[in-house]
Formats: structure tokens, C-alpha cells, sequence
């Protein structure tokens, strides 16, 4: 109940803070063939009539941004079913069994002019 | 826009951003599927106008299941303010008298101006913004770019500090454009530009849909507060 409650206050009285400062952004990489790839790799170019296409229609876009959601749970210490849910996204994005996905977390930042990543969690093979 | 007016334009196009966002969860992993079904439902039966005060009900329950089943937001402030568009268009359609649910109503207007509000406020309060760093990051290695040609944005040092700057103006003044509905309509077609912008550019397609559902509640209490004229 205290745990409903306090999803439901943001809801109520929301913060509002937007784009404050930009964060460590999260990235999913997953074990493919002897390397690391990402799971959702952007396109090079995305046209205007893609955009337009996309306010009306963008599920993997969108299901991309929920992966990094939970790469961010993750990396605050909410690992156990935040794993399990990244896990089944993976996979759906992969279109591979749940079994077969190894995800790893890598966070991008800024330090001074330099943009570093940081290998911050890699998962094991999924439980049987 | 009367009272009523304006419920029903928020109550079409909020049923417009849930049938949109529900539609995408049918072709997501397996069980959401089934769960999304009545909220799209919903959304088509908020549209039509079809039993609007039972589908809210409905939505603000499949709103918490959300938040439960997701552990909070799928698509982070979008989601937040369906939620809130649905909660304030449930209570204002089912509060017992007027003063009562034109107060629900209102707060919606209210959140609507603090969300551009808020948001610039605490923008100009962050050096890095101000320098215009912090949109050239977002370009450089944030994860919302829909292409890798637009990360070549991040070297474009003065066009993104100018862009910061009109956003931070923007949205930080936002209150000022209710003192007549000329400025508050230029004002909303201006944030329309920006979520349509932030659409195409960062993929956040929800954002658009969701706070257009909100514009209906500004119009009205503008007219409500100023005694303008009410359309």
C-alpha cells in the first residue's frame, strides 16, 4: 500500500522537473555472436515522412526508452525484477528466447570534454 | 469553450492518446497484450463519447495497474500526466456540484502551467543550460536521439545555445500568456511546436498526444478567471 502510495503522489503533485541536468544515460548492450551489440540500435538517418509516421506509430522506440527506465532502476540498486523485466524486453527486441539473452548496462557521461563509458552491470545467463 | 466544451475536447483527445499509446502495447511482449485491450478500448469509447464517466473510472484503475505492473511509469511523464488528465476529467465529471468539479478542472489547468513553468524555472537555474552545455549533451550522448546524424547537432555551439535560451524564455514565462486568450492561444500553439519538436527529434510521440489533452483546461480557465469571453 505505501509502496502504491508513493507512485501515486508523483502522479497527484508531479515535480515537473524536466531535463534538470542530463544525466549518465544508460545503454543495453546484449552478447551476439562473440560481441557486444546494442539492442536497440538507432538508425544513421531518420526521414520526415519517418518522424511523421512515427507520432502516430513508434512501439519499439518507445518500448527502447523503457529499457534504459529500467537500466536506470537497475543501476539504483532495484536489480532483481527489474533484470527479470529488462530481460523479457531484450528478448522481445532480439526476437530471441529469454533463455539466450546475456544484457550488459553501459552508462555514457561527460567528464570535462571527454564522453566515457562505464561498464556498470552485466547480467548471467537467465535462471532455468 | 463552456465548461462542458472544453471536458468533452479533453476527454476526445485524451481518448485519442490512450487508443494511440494502448495500440502500441498490442504488439508488445506477450502479456501486455491481453492488458491493454480494455484500455484501448476505453480510450475508443472516450472518443465517441460513449458512457465518457465510467470509461475515466475505468482508465484511472488501468492507470494504477499500470504504475503497479511497470513499477512505475512505462514512458515516464507522459504516462504521469495521462494519469493526472485522467484523475482530474474523472473527478470533475463525477463530483457532486459545479463549484466542485470546475475546482478538479482547474487544477489541471494549473498543472498544465506548471509543467512549462517548473520545468523552465529550474532549466535557468542550471549553468549548464544557461551555456547552452546541457542541450548539446543531450545531443552527444543522451539516449532520446532517433538518429546518429542528429548527434552531429551536439557541435552546433551557438544555434543550441540560442534553442536553450528560447526554451528556457518559453517556459519560464508561460503564466504570462494568461492574461489574455490571444497570448495563451499563441503560448499553446508555441508548446505545440515544442512537443511536436521533441516528437521527431527524440521520439517522444506520448508527450505530444498527452499534453494536448491538457490545452482544453488552460483555455477554459483562462476565460473562467479573466470573465473573457468564453467561447
Amino acid at each position: 500500500m505505501v509502496r502504491l502510495l508513493l507512485m501515486i503522489i508523483p502522479v497527484l503533485i508531479p515535480s515537473w522537473r524536466f531535463f534538470q541536468g542530463v544525466e549518465p544515460s544508460p545503454r543495453v548492450e546484449v552478447w551476439h555472436g562473440g560481441d557486444w551489440v546494442a539492442v536497440c540500435p538507432r538508425p544513421k538517418r531518420v526521414s520526415p515522412m519517418q518522424m511523421a509516421g512515427r507520432l502516430f506509430w513508434n512501439p519499439v522506440w518507445n518500448d527502447a526508452l523503457f529499457t534504459t527506465s529500467l537500466a536506470e532502476r537497475i543501476a539504483m540498486g532495484q536489480v532483481a525484477q527489474n533484470v527479470a523485466q529488462l530481460r523479457r524486453r531484450v528478448a522481445w527486441h532480439r526476437g530471441v528466447g529469454v533463455e539466450n539473452v546475456v544484457f550488459r548496462l553501459v552508462f555514457v557521461h561527460r567528464e570535462g570534454d571527454a564522453i566515457v563509458r562505464n561498464v556498470t552491470f552485466q547480467s548471467g545467463p537467465a535462471p532455468p | 469553450m463552456s465548461f462542458d466544451v472544453a471536458m468533452r475536447w479533453s476527454e476526445v483527445l485524451l481518448g485519442w492518446a490512450i487508443l494511440q499509446q494502448s495500440a502500441e502495447h498490442m504488439v508488445g511482449p506477450g502479456r501486455e497484450r491481453i492488458l491493454f485491450a480494455p484500455r484501448l478500448l476505453c480510450g475508443v469509447g472516450l472518443v465517441l463519447g460513449v458512457y465518457p464517466g465510467v470509461m475515466l473510472v475505468v482508465l484511472c484503475g488501468l492507470g494504477v495497474w499500470m504504475l503497479m505492473h511497470f513499477q512505475g511509469p512505462y514512458n515516464g511523464g507522459s504516462d504521469r500526466m495521462a494519469l493526472l488528465i485522467t484523475i482530474c476529467l474523472a473527478l470533475a465529471h463525477w463530483l457532486p456540484g459545479a463549484a466542485a468539479r470546475e475546482l478538479a478542472f482547474a487544477y489541471l489547468a494549473g498543472q498544465l502551467m506548471l509543467s512549462y513553468a517548473v520545468s523552465g524555472w529550474v532549466k535557468l537555474a542550471n549553468r549548464e543550460w544557461r551555456s547552452g552545455r546541457a542541450l548539446a549533451d543531450v545531443f552527444a550522448f543522451s539516449t532520446y536521439p532517433v538518429s546518429t546524424d542528429l548527434r552531429r547537432l551536439a557541435g552546433a555551439g551557438r544555434m543550441l545555445w540560442g534553442a536553450s535560451w528560447a526554451v528556457m524564455i518559453f517556459e519560464a514565462l508561460f503564466p504570462l500568456a494568461m492574461v489574455s486568450r490571444m497570448t495563451l492561444v499563441a503560448a499553446l500553439g508555441i508548446a505545440a511546436v515544442f512537443h511536436l519538436a521533441n516528437a521527431c527529434l527524440f521520439g517522444l510521440n506520448r508527450f505530444f498526444w498527452t499534453w494536448l489533452a491538457a490545452f482544453p483546461a488552460i483555455l477554459w480557465l483562462q476565460a473562467r478567471v479573466t470573465g473573457g469571453e468564453v467561447w
